[in-house]
């Protein structure tokens, strides 16, 4: 189980015009599912042919176990390829595709047809071994590619998008059986996706990419509930942003101004933080943290959350819905605050009061936001690209 | 698959850490050692070397060589003390007729290949196979066979003439004749181009601005032709340069008109060097141009497209006139390019033993081949030089092809590899019996003194001559090739050289035959070039164009159809490997 380490890695691509991979730093330990993730384009396939020495690095160092493999040859390097259009070579038969690893370094006969039955076993492929792969599905293609990517025996195994061509619903099933295989192997992984739901659902810990650098690297619920960036927290999930600015700065708390002279709320700071009076600011609310309270003429309030007595002390702001959407198990509001700024909201729709369109409602901001100094560069932290 | 095997069979082989280490055979080791970057660096330069000292290099010398003995060739061409200036007047008068040639040619080219692609691509109906490879037949006909071919076919009462009862032939050589041979034997090239470029063009596009309301024919000139530009001007510049380089059939059809290729061979027979190499230099020159404008402005050409005439491009595209745009099509194709192309075959077949004017055996084709003078065993031997000659260069051109397309594809050597990407086109569009001659000045006596004209000398310029049909098949199927097929042997464990072995060369083979064929059947069928560097070996084109003058019409036919058939049967086995791959 080998442990794969990163120093100041950077590629280039046409004469230093693209960065592929940005002074990149990164240790994977021994036998961790690591899930690669980011916008398509951000380096994340480089990242992985850069380790898997079929891109040499503009400079920096690869090193597995301790030693630098900077100048061994890919074939050399034992690191197990899926790739995302299968390559699965086309004039072979499934079970030469699997066994080619085998033949190549030498093995003989009677160990490469056990090792690759056993693989072909694995992926309960062993009734499709002499058909050729123009007659296999794309989920079969992709369980060739992987039963020919352990059959070489490899401790390290690359997946690149390796659910990305199959249908939504096969590709749920499928990677549940992934990470059971790697884990039964004992295999060190790195899997990339763009598919965040996949990510979050079976990494052990994932990395965050953008335009060649890592954004953050941590277990994924590190990532969705204690985001670094804007980028990181609008890439997990589903998130309002709020502008505003901040005063009444105190150790572990302050007030935040929504802006166009919106209403005030309280929320707290983490620790190590750089706000000051009147610094402006971003927070953030993920749509499912949001309460809808509907104020009854009475002064009576009640709310759609069960369990509001558990939840932090609520902000409360005043809103009007605008719009709501129906879907399926869940039921989506679009809100207009007091001061013009929309924000959308999601609940469940079992415990749901009659909300209608138009009603005026106190809308419940807890006080644990995600909360960053406002960017240089708003658009470019939300894009995703 | 559901992974439950772990807790029944805990020890599983993949992870068993006591396995036998592998043991690599011989073959496995040899390719690790030669794996080695170093030796792929000697390959690489060793192809590079090949190619601009052997292909590239005579072509440009004699650019130099006419720079440097400039003044004596000013002399005899301008300034003789003799003859003046006839010399340069005849040789610019040859110029300007190759090139009226070439252009008319080219444009009758277009009118009728345009249709015949767009229904090779659009339509769908039977025969369209059998049609598909009917257009390509003409390709199969070795160009003095073909210009032998229409020369009876027009030229004679015993073609045409003879079945219309005429006693003379309809057009004597000369330039109508030329031009109606430039039709036949370019017409399969351009067809060829503008299929490709019509399969490529995505049908969507068209059916995008039909919805939009534009008639047939304003789709074809506003959306299709724009698309197909760079591919239509490409096929365009090779059937132009084609033209004005053909030596063999015109040979044959001109008479005693005199085309500028025609010329070069003239001057080498008849010993006028400096003249020879300024009329080379010429042509080769020309062919430069063609090719430099069509790599750096072809892109940049526009269509008129911002006009449209709705009331008659609406006539344009009914019913009625697209029947007849196709039925014209067809039956000018059959006129003008099949019938004429391959009527040596039933003349042959009329004349082989009973002469049908005569009805006795005068000037049929086993009297002429079993007279007195041997016929027959000149014929065999001259097949079997052809063949020797198109077999060797062919291997030579594959062993130093090979490496040179992998070359065009995979090494990033930026400018330099788009340089060495555009003269792999040289001999492509270069006049064979230009290339021939400098291959002569270069080698033979005058030049470096290695190669008297003969065999060596042929297989030189052959190998030149069908070095871009080699490289330029394979180069596509590489580019075809997904890189990270390779990619994915590499990971798992193969090195450079075994990849190739079991990855890319089975990829490649479908290019590598295609290539194969196309340079035999252009070395069988090769006239120009080979006169020029002959000395006293014959080959079949020779041999028809010499019995083509010696009036043994019947013999002429006959080698003609052998090398028709042989080129044929290539042919179709070209077609076979395209289809299989």
């Amino acid at each position: 189980m080998p442990r794969i380490e990163l120093e100041h890695v950077t590629k280039t691509f046409d004469e230093g015009k693209v960065v592929a991979s940005d002074d990149v730093t990164l240790a994977i330990d021994e036998g961790e599912f690591v899930f690669l993730l980011g916008p398509s384009g951000c380096g994340k396939t480089t990242l992985l042919r850069l380790v898997a020495g079929l891109v040499p690095p503009s400079s920096g160092q690869i090193l597995i176990d301790g030693i630098d493999i900077g100048k061994v040859n890919p074939e050399d390097r034992s690191i197990g390829f899926v790739f995302q259009n299968f390559q699965i070579f086309p004039s072979m038969t499934v079970f030469e595709n699997v066994s080619y690893g085998l033949v190549v370094h030498g093995y003989d006969d009677e160990t490469t047809e056990k090792i690759t039955v056993e693989a072909l076993c694995l992926v309960k492929l062993e009734n499709r071994m002499m058909a050729y792969p123009k007659e296999l599905s794309a989920p079969e293609l992709q369980k060739v590619g992987l039963a020919r990517a352990i059959a070489t025996r490899s401790k390290i195994l690359f997946l690149d998008e390796p659910l990305g061509k199959l249908d939504p619903k096969i590709r749920k099933s499928f990677r549940h059986e992934l990470r059971r295989l790697i884990k039964t192997l004992g295999l060190t992984a790195i899997q990339v996706t763009h598919d965040q739901e996949e990510a979050m659902s079976i990494a052990d810990r994932i990395i965050v990419m953008r335009k060649g650098k890592i954004m953050q690297y941590g277990k994924p619920e590190d990532l969705y509930y204690n985001p670094n960036s804007i980028f990181t927290a609008n890439f997990f999930g589903e998130t309002n942003f709020l502008e505003g600015y901040v005063s009444n700065v105190q150790p572990g708390e302050c007030t935040f101004h929504l802006h166009l002279g919106g209403p005030k709320i309280h929320i707290q700071l983490p620790a190590g933080h750089d706000f000051k009076n009147g610094s402006e600011a971003i927070i953030g609310y993920r749509v499912e943290d949001i309460e809808l309270i509907e104020q009854h003429e009475t002064g009576e309030i009640t709310s759609n959350d069960q369990d509001s007595e558990n939840m932090p002390r609520l902000n409360t702001v005043k809103g009007i819905i605008k719009d709501m959407m129906f879907i399926g198990p869940m039921r989506r509001f679009m809100i207009q605050l007091e001061n013009g700024d929309e924000i959308q909201t999601k609940h469940s729709s079992k415990f749901l009061i009659e909300f209608k369109k138009g009603q005026d409602v106190l809308v419940g901001f807890h006080e644990r936001p995600m909360v960053f100094l406002y960017p240089a560069d708003l658009r470019y932290e939300l894009s995703k690209a | 698959m559901e992974t439950s095997i772990t807790d029944e069979n805990p020890t599983l082989e993949l992870s068993r850490p006591d396995i036998e280490a592998p043991k690599p055979g011989m073959l496995l080791k040899i390719e690790k050692h030669l794996s080695k970057p170093g030796y792929r660096k000697a390959l690489d330069a060793g192809t590079i070397g090949f190619f601009l000292f052997l292909i590239i290099g005579p072509l440009f010398s004699i650019i130099f060589a006419v720079i440097f003995n400039w003044n004596g060739i000013y002399t005899s061409v301008f300034n003789d003390p003799i003859t003046g200036n006839v010399q340069g007047q005849i040789m610019f008068t040859a110029l300007g007729r190759s090139f009226e040639i070439a252009t008319i040619a080219t444009c009758i080219d277009l009118l009728l290949g345009l249709p015949m692609a767009f229904i090779l691509t659009r339509y769908n109906f039977k025969g369209r196979k059998i049609l598909d490879t009917l257009v390509d037949l003409p390709m199969a006909v070795p160009t003095s066979a073909l210009g032998f071919s229409l020369y009876l076919f027009w030229g004679t009462n015993m073609g045409l003439s003879g079945l219309l009862g005429l006693q003379t032939g309809i057009i004597s050589p000369g330039p109508m004749l030329i031009t109606f041979t430039h039709v036949a034997f370019t017409y399969p090239f351009i067809v060829r181009n503008l299929k490709v470029i019509f399969q490529e063009t995505s049908k969507t596009y068209e059916d995008a601005a039909k919805t939009l309301g534009a008639p047939g024919f304003t789709v074809f000139r506003t959306v299709t032709i724009p698309l197909a530009k760079e591919g239509i001007l490409a096929g365009i510049i090779l059937a132009f340069t084609r033209s004005l380089g053909e030596t063999g059939a015109t040979i044959i059809v001109a008479g005693v008109f005199e085309t500028a290729p025609v010329y070069v061979v003239s001057l080498k027979q008849s010993l006028h060097f400096p003249a020879a190499a300024f009329l080379s230099m010429i042509l080769i020159s020309i062919s430069l141009i063609a090719l430099v404008f069509l790599r750096v402005f072809a892109r940049r050409v526009g269509f008129p497209i911002s006009k449209v005439w709705p009331k008659a491009e609406r006539k344009l595209s009914t019913k009625p006139a697209r029947f007849s745009r196709n039925v014209l099509g067809l039956a000018l194709f059959v006129v003008i390019v099949l019938v004429p192309a391959l009527y040596t075959i039933p003349f042959v077949i009329e004349y082989f033993s009973v002469n049908p004017f005569t009805h006795d055996s005068t000037n049929t084709v086993l009297a002429s081949l079993f007279a007195a003078d041997n016929k027959w065993a000149w014929l065999w031997v001259s097949s079997i030089t052809s063949l020797e000659i198109a077999s060797l260069a062919t291997v030579i051109c594959v062993l130093f092809g090979l490496p040179m397309a992998m070359i065009l594809v995979k090494r990033p050597w930026g400018r330099f590899k788009d340089l060495l990407d555009a003269l792999v086109d040289v001999p492509l569009v270069a006049p064979t019996a230009a290339l021939g001659f400098a291959m002569y000045l270069f080698w033979g006596p005058m030049g470096l003194n290695v190669f008297q004209p003969g065999f060596w000398l042929i297989i030189l310029v052959h190998v030149a001559m069908c070095f871009p049909y080699v490289v330029r098949p394979i180069v596509a199927i590489i580019q075809k090739t997904d890189p990270e097929l390779e990619d994915a042997a590499r990971t798992l464990g193969a090195n450079s050289i075994t990849t190739f072995r079991t990855i890319t060369l089975p990829r490649m083979q479908p290019g590598i035959v295609a290539g194969m064929i196309m340079s035999f059947t252009r070395s069988m069928g090769e006239t120009g070039a080979t006169i020029v560097v002959s000395g006293l070996i014959t080959t079949v084109p020779l041999i028809i164009v010499q019995w083509f003058e010696t009036s043994s019409f019947a013999a002429a036919g006959f080698a003609s159809l052998i090398l028709i058939l042989f080129s044929f049967i290539v042919l179709l086995l070209l077609r076979k490997t395209m289809e299989r791959s």
